[in-house]
């Protein structure tokens, strides 16, 4: 059925293998201290197969972002302005009940903490049949096969029996398991990953990233990974997104982009984090604090705390591509680029 | 508060005796936790006669020295016992067997109200939520008073002390009357380590300090800590569960599993070649956002077991790539592999068996 409403509805023909196109979208909650500008005109693509990093600090809009695309936001929040195309069709143009098959079937959801997107009093049978059943149209014995081989195949032993357990009988890496199976058995084309992996611990969180991989490649789908740890990223993704203050400050490669950065807030980021290869010596410090975005700075959001800051970083700056499949919004990316250039020389000579 | 009953005198302690991963030839021990274990007893759930059906074994006999101006790394998932190893050290709980000698003395049985005091003062905690460990109806000033007028501080003095100290953690004077909720999560946490450090104390026990905040933010809070370690020459225990900030704050590491030691070490040998294959496995796990890190993946299987019901033999060994049939029958103790490092393994690495290609980049 939702292929149909989204065949019927594709107006906009863009890059053929764009699977996700978020264009130019404001969302804004509003709040008693006044409106919240979380999203300040973001766009950003995913394509067909691609697994895309959604990067930043707490408060860049990560997660509205995911919530946006989804029209899942909360009561006081609206997207006021933009497109998101899904395969060619405007999200927002949708109906509520378009959307609803848009959600789970199209476009999944992953969540950080698995605890709290499962119900504690159904168990893990009733929890996915149901959904299986109505977005696969099969039967409840049918559903129940298709649960049981997707948390086979997600890599939980004994599912035969394991099925008929509740939540709070599951690990939490075990927990995360049965989402992404979930999430899975109704053959999305993308998936939605909101710091999947944020509340595990390291040896859980290599299992969890090692099978939403292996079900990348196997089903087809596209990924967009947000999180806030550059090392997830860095060996996850094949392009990243960088977000501050409600906006994307450099968009590309994954491995260009960690290489040679050239936002300056993507070198700032990259540079405070402590490294196994770096000494023991001081690490870089970002000057202030994140952007309050209900009063934001004017223009280019990071220009307060950046090092290369003029007059014309007042105004907005411009997302600019300055090679393949690169693009900054920075005045002065000439500058910082031959800078970082210089620096790195200086260091390694 | 001050424990009647007699208490083994500090007497008894050996001062020659190094721990299993002690640095050799050092004799400024600070602390020494021996042979600590804590057990939480599970009662079933009957209401007339509940009696201990089990007990959860957090910290399973642990042996370590601290020294001091060292910083030591302790690292392991979570339900390893970081956190009760921590408690049991401050005072905050009782061990079930074993002693912490704090500078020679007994933290949980204090000789005299004096040394009870004295001890409190030399060891503080800096907490993971800067959020939560602030009193929200308290002045900064206040918090940061509490200690000095507990320890009786000359009242005069009291301000300067705190005004003082607000300047070493980077904060202004006007800061002081203000109230937790009007700083960032950065600020607060430098709150925190204004609080820890205001007694001048021997030992700060820093319980993920930096995991709440943002990476930036972290960055600063690093650095601030690691200037105030070395003006004031405190030690420090660190916990984390991120081990690169581990590897840059700490000189020495310790890894726990199942509340025991796994191995321990000089940092920068036990990270560049691990010999404990949980060590191994718990670096190959971690995301490095260094591109040009070449790094063998070893994914573990299943979770950590739990610990009411331990495996019998090495407790890493039902999830070890390298077990054998002697892992699963007896229990590895601590043995010196290289050089100070030490790990509890009858089959240890001995070469770098993950950073494969870092070396070609140095």
């Amino acid at each position: 059925m939702s292929e149909t409403t989204l065949k019927g509805k594709a107006k906009h023909n863009g890059s053929s293998n764009v699977i996700l196109d978020v264009r130019d979208i404001y969302t804004y909650f509003k709040t008693e201290s006044g409106v919240v500008k979380a999203l300040d005109g973001v766009s950003f693509d995913i394509r067909e197969q691609e697994s895309v990093g959604i990067v930043g600090e707490s408060g860049c809009g990560k997660t509205v972002t995911s919530r946006s695309i989804l029209r899942i936001l909360p009561k006081n929040g609206e997207v006021v302005a933009g497109e998101i195309y899904y395969r060619g069709v405007n999200l927002m143009d949708l109906t509520e009940k378009q959307m609803r098959h848009v959600r789970g079937k199209e476009i999944a959801l992953l969540f950080q903490d698995p605890l709290s997107a499962l119900n504690p009093v159904l168990s893990i049978r009733e929890q996915m049949v149901d959904v299986i059943q109505l977005h696969r149209g099969v039967d409840e014995e049918e559903a129940a096969n298709i649960a049981i081989k997707m948390m086979k195949a997600v890599g939980i032993p004994e599912a035969e029996h394991r099925i008929d357990d509740y939540p709070h009988q599951y690990s939490g890496g075990m927990r995360q398991r049965i989402l992404i199976a979930r999430a899975l058995a109704l053959r999305p084309k993308l998936l939605i990953a909101d710091e999947p992996t944020t509340a595990l611990d390291v040896t859980i969180q290599a299992q969890v990233l090692d099978i939403i991989q292996r079900m990348r490649k196997e089903y087809g789908l596209s990924l967009m990974l947000i999180t806030h740890n550059l090392g997830v990223v860095s060996e996850n993704t094949d392009r990243i997104h960088v977000f501050y203050g409600g906006r994307v400050v450099e968009s590309g490669p994954t491995r260009a982009i960690f290489k040679d950065p050239h936002h300056p807030y993507t070198i700032a980021l990259l540079e405070s984090i402590p490294s196994f290869k770096k000494g023991k010596g001081k690490l870089a410090t970002i000057p202030g604090s994140v952007p309050q975005l209900i009063n934001p700075p004017k223009g280019c959001r990071f220009h307060p705390r950046c090092p290369y800051a003029t007059d014309i970083c007042k105004t907005r700056p411009p997302m600019e591509k300055i090679g393949e499949d690169r693009y900054v919004a920075c005045f002065h990316v000439d500058t910082v680029i031959a800078d970082r250039k210089n620096r790195l020389a200086k260091s390694s000579s | 508060m001050v424990s009647s009953n007699t208490a083994p005198m500090s007497e008894t302690r050996d001062h020659d005796e190094l721990f299993p991963g002690s640095p050799k030839g050092r004799d400024d021990v600070i602390l020494e936790v021996r042979n600590l274990r804590k057990y939480f007893p599970i009662k079933s759930r009957s209401i007339l006669f509940s009696k201990v059906i089990g007990h959860i074994k957090a910290v399973d006999g642990i042996d370590l020295q601290i020294f001091r101006g060292e910083i030591l790394g302790l690292v392991g998932e979570s339900g390893c016992g970081k956190s009760t190893l921590s408690k049991t050290i401050v005072g905050l709980e009782e061990p079930t067997t074993g002693q912490v000698l704090l500078n020679g003395a007994d933290i949980h049985h204090p000789e005299s109200r004096e040394q009870f005091m004295q001890m409190r003062r030399s060891i503080q905690m800096v907490f993971q939520d800067p959020y939560n460990s602030l009193n929200p109806r308290r002045l900064v000033k206040d918090t940061l008073r509490e200690p000095l007028l507990i320890h009786n501080i000359e009242p005069k003095r009291q301000e300067e002390i705190v005004l003082e100290m607000l300047k070493k953690v980077g904060l202004e004077e006007y800061h002081a009357l203000r109230y937790p909720h009007e700083f960032s999560g950065g600020q607060r946490q430098r709150i925190g380590l204004a609080r820890a450090l205001i007694m001048q104390p021997d030992l700060i026990i820093a319980d993920e300090p930096v995991s709440a905040l943002d990476v930036s933010v972290q960055a600063s809070i690093l650095n601030l800590m690691q200037e105030l370690q070395e003006e004031f020459n405190v030690s420090m225990i660190f916990i984390a569960h991120d081990l690169s900030v581990v590897k840059h704050v700490s000189n020495r590491v310790a890894v726990m599993y199942l509340g025991r030691i796994v191995e321990i070490g000089p940092t920068d040998e036990v990270f560049d070649t691990p010999a404990h294959p949980y060590t191994v496995s718990l670096l190959s796990a971690i995301p490095f956002p260094d591109q040009d890190i070449k790094k063998k993946k070893i994914i573990l299987e299943g979770d950590v077991p739990s610990p009411v019901n331990l495996p019998t033999g090495c407790r890493f060994a039902p999830r070890c790539y390298k077990a054998q049939e002697r892992c699963h029958q007896e229990e590895p103790v601590l043995e010196e592999i290289r050089n100070n490092v030490w790990a509890a393994c009858f089959y240890p690495e001995s070469e770098k068996v993950i950073f494969l290609e870092m070396e070609d980049e140095q």
